[in-house]
């Protein structure tokens, strides 16, 4: 049985170690210890399959608790057993130095505390005003240093339990001058400290153990809710858009064409998902919830906890409906809405891109922003995503119970009202969702293997279902841009991260640049920046009203505005070269040149970034570019290039990627290039 | 014309939302107003309309998209009220 018993190799291997540094001199405790380090041994490693007999009641040692309980933030089998395994290298690594089982077992669950109290060190640290990356990075460098010290300090003044060191670290001696213990008591038989992660172990760190095992979710439970979220966004959006159909009393043959067999969309299925979803969130939180209630954790604590959860769920039914209702949109313009009409609305939706901006911008309300509440614009306005414009009606509830505070259900209801009156139906192709759903579960594996991180090292990912519609959508109506992919690089994932990472996105979006209902500032006019004017770009006063009726109007005389034609006569590089136009800058401080280049066919924006840092003496790497670009994107917009010619320059083609949607003529935005030379030559480069 | 910002945010004020809540309400409904005026346009416009409007579809992010629509529709004032009103029905706070 011990040959087979679990880390048996390992523990003899720690204990003969222990042995060995224990034969060092260690003064007068060799019993003592020798009774920590089997405490220890069996806290690591349990009182199971050991080869001695077997207590009625086994204990589970660190080791396995670490390989089967998912709440120790591993998602998988194999994760738990990779963590399983680094905790077993590190104690040998820590024995390894001459360290005794026990000192190795204390400083691991110091260790692990620190972890626990990382998320809140840095909370207080983003309350009190630091930046969330500052916070994240100054509290890693404390614990950091606290690490290392305390492994000095267990290791120089040979402590070997938790009173040890804390009576170390209060500067009492624990050894007189020949090296004999002091014991904290006068009596010699005092029992034994324990070592830290005995039941006697102070509740604080238990409590907070639960509070971040609640709130993880495993990996099965984020796929769960993944699919049902986008399941549910898909058939609330069709659902959606069935009353434009109506609105537009369309004839029975033309609707029933434009609806695929055996894909309709009922209110029933609409609340059926929508009831799954419930269930299913139900289900988490409420385990959330009965977990964190029996760590002891305070019910408006636990309230907090479970709105923060909320709050991820509800942005991640809304980005995805916000996407598919995109994806529909294009879907429009290609097909049943017989052309102009869809995509009319699908360049309406564009414009501006969203919220007040569409509108003020372009004077469509007059100058306003006067009062309190439009000052309050760009705070944390991106908490919730695009917020519930796009939620339809199935979702209100639930939004109601986040969001409400002192809106009422009223509101909410009206809202979702105000928004589904007027939609369209249209159905998806039930492979092309098949397709998708596998997709899916490709970003969702990608993500916990690769989490994404934003210019300033920030946790950074769009929800693993949305972005594989953005993707899908584009692939699939490659020259319609989506018009939400640029906010989808604000929506922080909700499931799996963790603890920390969500407090560390929700903190972040809250108030940055990626803010997601506020575009950013500089991306609206870009039309003339580089162009030559249409003809009447001066006109001031809209043409002559050929009718003042809605029915029968004429053609105005004046032609609309032309799409900007190639406007630099700029030599462009000879293929394949890009960027050839650019003076030929070399190591060395870079200067803008605000010249064109060419964009070849495939080319996105990450591979003009790279084009131009290598024509200026840089290498980057693709990571390193795409982390420029977000900067970049911070700073300008995600539109930093603009190509001449018809249509958008961008296009969402997943994970945050931009696209360039034609080969031709671009350049940069003004001041893009200035600030793109200035990170070339700062050390963000390197 | 009517300060249309001026009525959205009155009608975000009678609700008594948190500070940090009545932007997000704010930016919704813009949303949803520009939501609402495309889908009316998209239905009512006629296809002559709609043929002297496609031009304008070359153009993204315009500053004179104003003036350019109220050329074709010169009721869009009107339709940007009546959208306003709807939402201000939709909106009754019911407790």
């Amino acid at each position: 049985m011990s040959e087979t018993a679990p880390g048996g190799l390992v523990r003899m291997e720690a204990a003969s170690k222990a042995l060995i540094s224990r034969n060092r001199g260690i003064y007068n405790r060799g019993v003592e210890i020798a009774e920590y380090n089997n405490n220890a041994d069996t806290e690591i490693f349990g009182s199971g399959p050991s080869g001695f007999a077997e207590p009625l009641s086994p204990t589970v040692g660190k080791i396995d608790l670490i390989r089967q309980n998912p709440g120790y933030g591993r998602f998988t089998e194999s994760e738990r057993n990779a963590a399983a395994d680094k905790y077993l290298n590190d104690i040998e690594e820590l024995t390894d130095n001459g360290f005794e089982l026990c000192q190795a077992k204390m400083i691991m669950d110091l260790r692990e505390k620190d972890q626990l109290s990382m998320a809140k060190m840095i909370g207080q640290q983003v309350v009190s005003g630091v930046h969330p990356v500052k916070a994240c990075n100054d509290v890693q460098k404390i614990l950091d240093h606290a690490d290392s010290a305390r492994v000095k300090l267990i290791k120089n003044g040979g402590a070997y339990t938790l009173s040890d060191y804390e009576r170390l670290r209060k500067g009492e001696k624990i050894y007189d001058d020949d090296g004999n213990y002091i014991p904290l008591t006068p009596t010699p038989s005092t029992p034994i400290t324990p070592t830290p992660s005995t039941p006697t172990e102070p509740s604080e760190p238990s409590r907070e153990d639960a509070i971040r095992q609640a709130q993880l979710y495993s990996k099965d439970q984020a796929v769960e809710e993944a699919y049902a979220i986008s399941e549910y966004a898909q058939l609330s959006a069709i659902r959606e858009r069935s009353g434009f159909m109506s609105a537009r009393n369309l004839k029975g043959n033309r609707a029933a064409s434009l609806v695929e067999p055996g894909l309709r969309v009922s209110n029933d299925m609409v609340e059926q998902q929508r009831n799954r979803l419930e269930e299913i969130r139900y289900r988490n939180h409420e385990a959330m919830s009965q977990r964190l209630a029996v760590a002891g954790v305070e019910p408006d604590e636990i309230n907090q906890i479970m709105q923060h959860h909320d709050n991820l769920f509800v942005d991640n039914i809304l980005a995805d409906q916000t996407c598919e209702r995109n994806r529909l949109a294009v879907f429009s313009r290609e097909g049943f809405m017989g052309g102009v009409r869809g995509r009319f609305y699908d360049w309406w939706a564009r414009q501006g891109g969203g919220g007040d901006r569409f509108f003020s911008h372009r004077r469509l309300f007059g100058t306003a922003k006067k009062t309190g509440v439009m000052l309050a614009i760009g705070l944390p306005a991106g908490v919730l995503g695009s917020v519930f414009a796009p939620l339809i009606g199935a979702g209100v509830g639930l939004l109601g119970a986040v969001l409400a505070t002192r809106a009422t259900a009223g509101v909410m209801r009206g809202l979702a009202a105000a928004h589904i009156e007027r939609n369209a139906d249209h159905t998806v192709a039930g492979q092309q969702r098949a397709r998708r759903y596998e997709e899916s579960l490709a970003h969702i594996n990608e993500f916990y293997e690769h989490p994404s991180t934003d210019v300033e090292g920030r946790l950074i990912r769009v929800p693993a279902v949305t972005d594989t519609l953005a993707e899908s959508t584009s692939h699939e109506v490659r020259r319609n841009r989506i018009r939400t992919g640029g906010s989808l690089l604000g929506v922080a994932v909700g499931a799996g991260v963790g603890a920390i990472g969500e407090h560390i996105i929700r903190s972040v979006f809250i108030g940055s640049h990626h803010v997601i209902s506020k575009p950013p500032k500089h991306s609206v006019p870009k039309l003339h920046h580089h162009v030559a004017p249409p003809a009447h770009k001066s006109r001031t006063v809209p043409p002559a009203k050929p009718n003042t009726g809605s029915k029968g109007k004429s053609h105005p005389t004046s032609q609309p505005p032309k799409p900007p034609v190639s406007p630099t006569k700029h030599h462009l590089p000879k293929p394949p070269l890009h960027h050839t136009a650019f003076p030929p800058h070399h190591l060395g401080q870079i200067t803008p040149s605000h010249e064109a280049f060419q964009v070849m066919h495939g080319e996105g924006i990450i591979n003009e970034i790279n084009h131009y840092a290598a024509i200026h003496g840089k290498q980057l790497s693709p990571r390193r570019a795409f982390l420029i670009y977000l900067k970049l994107a911070a700073l300008h917009g995600r539109n930093i290039i603009k190509l001449n010619g018809n249509g958008p320059s961008e296009y969402l083609i997943g994970k945050g990627d931009w696209g360039l949607s034609h080969p031709g003529t671009g350049h940069w935005y003004p001041g893009v290039e200035a600030d793109l030379d200035k990170l070339l030559n700062s050390n963000f480069a390197s | 014309m009517t300060d249309y910002d001026q009525q959205l945010n009155d009608l975000v004020a009678t609700m008594g939302l948190p500070n940090d809540a009545a932007p997000i309400m704010l930016n919704s409904l813009y949303e949803i107003l520009k939501s609402r005026i495309g889908m009316r346009l998209a239905i009512e416009l006629t296809d002559q309309d709609m043929a002297m409007i496609e031009p304008l579809m070359n153009l993204e992010n315009s500053d004179r998209l104003y003036d350019e629509i109220t050329a074709i529709v010169p009721q869009f004032d009107e339709i940007m009220q009546q959208e306003i009103d709807a939402i201000r029905q939709k909106l009754i706070v019911e407790d």
